[in-house]
């Protein structure tokens, strides 16, 4: 067992981050210059896209450009984007008509036989 | 950069300098905080209170000394201070508070460490961790500590048997 090497790993997982409390504390009581505080303090800004932001501002786009479209052609687009019954619709939430029953009469091959029954002394 | 230039740096006000000198130095400043006050959190206080004692101190620093000797010094000091102030504070059963300090349960710390701290004197604990965790050789240790060189070898070597004892348990 390598006691060396197992104390390394756990010590770099367990060593605190503290250096922006230190400098708070160092603006705070005049050791380090405010402004140079706020300057660290401040979010920096990535100069590579995170990964995945591109692809949804382009599908964004691209469900916008259909939608115009299609309202110019007059085209009905399905619900999801935007089409009829979708949120931006005036009747979106109505109740929605219950469907009509089919009134098409049932045609019977052959003629209903009455029920056999006994009669009162045991006989058909 | 080396650490006199950093610290140099720091003294006539650069905070990029304080910066680097915080990131090659932490690891070995809160290993000795916890070697003695034996508290996550308390261990983090006095980094951050050795920190803004270095940027206080920075004018103070001779040049071509143990920059290393230095930073340990003050982190050691700092650690003995807040140790002092806790033993003047009230005995409360950490078990029985597990709240109040929440920050000392073995998770946090990783089971090596806190078998380290558990069962090591503070001397072999921050001898220890300088070596296994920092890197440091045994002679800059020596030259940290003020001890033997010798003498850092063998609290070493205490310190790994009594820890291969204690995981082989």
């Amino acid at each position: 067992m390598n006691i060396e090497k197992l104390i390394k790993n756990e010590a770099n997982e367990k060593t605190p981050e503290l250096f922006s409390e230190i400098l708070d504390k160092a603006g705070a009581e005049g050791l380090i210059p405010q402004s140079e505080v706020a300057q660290y303090n401040a979010p920096k800004k990535s100069k590579t896209p995170k990964k995945g932001a591109g692809n949804v501002g382009f599908v964004l786009a691209t469900i916008a450009a259909v939608t115009s479209l299609a309202a110019g052609l007059g085209i009905g687009l399905p619900l999801w984007i935007g089409g009829e019954g979708a949120p931006s619709d005036p009747g979106y939430g109505a109740e929605a008509p219950a469907p009509e029953t089919p009134v098409t009469p049932v045609r019977r091959s052959h003629p209903v036989r009455p029920t056999s029954t006994f009669s009162a002394n045991g006989r058909f | 950069m080396n650490l006199d230039n950093l610290i140099a740096n720091i003294s006539k006000g650069d905070t990029s300098s304080f910066e680097k000198l915080y990131e090659k130095t932490k690891k070995t400043t809160y290993h000795v905080a916890l070697s003695i006050v034996r508290d996550r959190s308390l261990a983090e206080d006095v980094v951050q209170s050795a920190y803004l004692s270095i940027l206080r101190n920075a004018a103070t620093y001779k040049v071509g000394t143990n920059a290393n000797a230095w930073i340990y010094t003050i982190a050691r000091n700092e650690a003995l201070l807040v140790k002092k102030r806790c033993e003047r504070e009230f005995p409360v059963n950490e078990q029985e508070n597990i709240a109040m300090f929440g920050s000392k349960q073995i998770d946090e710390y990783g089971l090596l460490i806190d078998t380290a701290r558990r069962i090591l004197p503070e001397d072999e604990f921050v001898i220890l961790l300088l070596i296994a965790a920092d890197g440091y050789k045994r002679r800059e240790i020596s030259e940290m500590l003020s001890l033997p060189v010798s003498t850092v070898t063998y609290k070493y070597q205490c310190a790994t048997e009594k820890m291969r004892k204690a995981l082989a348990e």
